[in-house]
């Protein structure tokens, strides 16, 4: 009996056609736009977590125990498993940067560079002198904008590295960065792995920023680094590290959602109203029916398949064209830097590439349909408790 | 078949109240034509929809085809109609936006007939409409005699025991009512149907072998009913 239901319901629809088009038009504009702004909000998300990862920690950090050894094999790796962009080893110690009489303390990051040139944000965020090159005789550094003005050097110049033992090492000043990190900018040199490696002691940390595709989930990220862990070797998840980013993009998704919400609403109503003057202008096909013997739950079930199959129309026609302006968006980016360029979250770039998840594509259609059945349930009961009699008494 | 007894409806509420029927009692056979009259506003429409179980009575019983109407709730009162009753009303019978065929097929696909079943019975009827050609056009695209044809042969297209039909012809001009109501003969003839036709057309009356007179809501009188 169901399917004889639907064929009278898309029976109905079909013949009110312009009616239905603009029905299916209103809710489905609303579909696309919610389905292409997730798509943003994927991407603003997106963008930051690549933003931010990519100063430090990538999408996953192995920590070890053993940092020489670890950080030694990792950078020998000559090719990476499918999925996984990059793996960046790196050896970190506590120093003290020493020009004449100044000095600052930098927490020096020892790097393979032709490893953070694939993903890093910090060598395209050098200033002035270059990006660490290839090792060679002395111990180059590359130091941040802060610590630069702190010291007073630039590019070229030299300075020592003095250690918690009180020994000194002369290096040269490469590079100048700026992140726009404090954290970064003041607290953060960087050097060859070498020249960590040589002045390395007991308080020497080390470990690995594992880089993968963009939208890899992490779960999938951990599973393809598993097999290259050692002993003493584990994982730290991008979450754990960064929790405030992951919060920020938690609260990102709240307000997507509390936005679909309030827009379905709207739509709701609107549907609601269309099918009160639909079941009005139809009192005397309905009551027809009614004598025929249709039970009132047969009618009821009769409106509410024709609103579900225009809301599911809808739906689906609204999140294929919000698909089509999102894949339209990402082929180009689309540039949010006037917002975001004092960010920290946006270090690297603010081109943000809108990208369709499962959930936010479902979400507006879902959230449609079923608001759709709640709207249509008080216009499809009166109309189906409206007596026989009445009706057919009318004049047309 | 069909039995009234006492059977009294009102409307409006107690300042406004009137008395559509006041306390009747008829028994009508079964598998005739009977004849409903009476001026404008005596109840015919009234009696028809108490009959066909679209309204319920103040008071009294009615019992039709072992159903007591009164009685029943909504569903059966539906599930009756869907089975037992076909309707026809003055104008505007038909869905408009099923073609003339589907619309005599509503009736069988309610109640479960096959698809083969269907298409015989809806065949056979448009064919006695002589409207086999028209089958595929749609209620706005019939004139209004072609509607009331229509609509008189999904009436009976389930084989009901009981057609209720409510001046099926008030709204046709006289050549158009000639062919409905010599359609409706024809029907009654082939289908061993029982019809109860409201009219207030005199020629239709006095042709008319069974019939009932109401005024202001009482039975005047009866004629060829025992
Ligand atoms: N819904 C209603 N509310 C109030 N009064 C009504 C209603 N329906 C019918 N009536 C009244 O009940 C009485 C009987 O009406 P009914 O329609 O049965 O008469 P009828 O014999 O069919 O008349 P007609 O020949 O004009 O169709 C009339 O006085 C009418 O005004
Ligand atoms: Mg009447």
């Amino acid at each position: 009996m169901i399917a004889f239901w639907s064929r009278m319901a898309l029976q109905g629809i079909s013949r009110r056609r312009s009616r239905s088009w603009i029905t299916i038009g209103a809710i489905g504009m609303a579909v696309a736009a919610l389905t292409f702004l997730s798509a943003i909000m994927v991407g603003v998300n997106d963008a930051m977590i690549v933003n931010s990862i990519s100063v430090h920690t990538g999408q996953l950090l192995v920590r070890s125990d053993k940092p020489l050894e670890t950080t030694a094999r990792w950078a020998e790796m000559s090719e990476f498993p499918r999925g996984m962009k990059a793996a960046l080893p790196r050896l970190s110690a506590p120093v003290m940067l020493v020009v004449d009489s100044k000095a600052s303390p930098v927490q020096l990051t020892g790097v393979v560079p032709e490893r953070e040139r694939i993903v890093s944000a910090v060598p395209a965020r050098v200033v002035e002198g270059a990006y660490l090159a290839a090792p060679s005789a002395g111990a180059e550094i590359l130091i941040g904008a802060k610590t630069a003005s702190t010291l007073s050097v630039k590019p070229g110049d030299a300075l020592n590295i003095r250690l918690p033992d009180g020994t000194t090492r002369p290096a040269k000043v490469v590079g100048v960065f700026r992140t726009g990190i404090d954290r970064f900018d003041e607290g953060m040199a960087y050097a060859h792995l070498g020249t960590v490696r040589d002045i390395a002691t007991a308080s020497t940390t080390g470990d690995v920023a594992v880089f993968f595709e963009t939208g890899t989930p992490d779960e999938e990220a951990a599973d393809i680094v598993k097999p290259l862990l050692r002993e003493g070797e584990r994982i730290a998840p991008w979450k754990a590290l960064l929790p405030e980013l992951d919060q920020l993009t938690q609260l990102n998704v709240v307000s997507m959602t509390i936005v679909i919400l309030l827009v379905v609403i709207m739509v709701a109503a609107g549907i609601s109203n269309t099918v009160l003057v639909s079941v009005m202008d139809r009192h005397r096909e309905f009551g027809i029916l009614k004598a025929m013997g249709v039970t009132p739950s047969e009618l009821m079930t009769l409106i509410l398949l024709e609103t579900a199959m225009i809301c599911a129309g809808a739906g689906l026609l609204g999140s294929i064209v919000g698909a089509l302006i999102t894949c339209a968006g990402a082929r180009t980016g689309i540039d949010l830097g006037r917002f975001t360029s004092e960010n920290p979250h946006f270090v690297m770039s603010g081109v943000v590439y809108p990208r369709l998840t499962w959930q936010m594509t479902a979400a507006p259609i879902i959230a449609v349909l079923v608001a759709g059945m709640i709207a249509a349930l008080w216009p499809a009961r009166l109309a189906s408790k409206r007596k026989t009699a009445d009706i057919m008494r009318m004049p047309t | 078949m069909i039995s009234l007894e006492n059977v009294s409806k009102s409307y409006g509420n107690r300042q406004t109240e009137v008395m559509a029927l006041k306390s009747v009692t008829l028994d009508l056979p079964a598998g005739e034509m009977i004849l409903l009259t009476g001026p404008s506003g005596s109840g015919k429409t009234t009696l028809l929809n108490l009959i066909g179980g679209l309204e319920s009575p103040a008071s009294g019983h009615i019992r039709v085809c072992g159903i007591d109407i009164d009685k029943v709730g909504e569903k059966q009162l539906s599930r009756f109609r869907r089975r037992n009753v076909g309707f026809v009303f003055q104008s505007y019978n038909l869905l408009n936006d099923l073609t003339a065929r589907d619309n005599i097929r509503l009736p069988l696909v309610l109640n479960g007939a096959s698809e083969a079943e269907c298409g015989n019975r809806s065949e056979e009827l448009l064919e006695r409409l002589g409207m086999t050609r028209r089958a595929d056009a749609y209620p706005v695209e019939l004139s209004g005699g072609e509607q009331q044809r229509v609509a008189i042969a999904r009436s009976v297209a389930h084989r009901p025991q009981l057609l209720l039909a409510d001046e099926p012809t008030a709204n046709l001009d006289s050549a158009n009512a000639a062919s409905v109501l010599e359609l409706l003969r024809e029907i009654y003839r082939a289908e061993n149907v029982t019809v109860l036709l409201a009219t207030h057309d005199p020629l239709l009356v006095e042709s008319a072998k069974r019939k009932v007179f109401l005024k202001d809501g009482s039975v005047m009188k009866t004629e060829g009913l025992v």
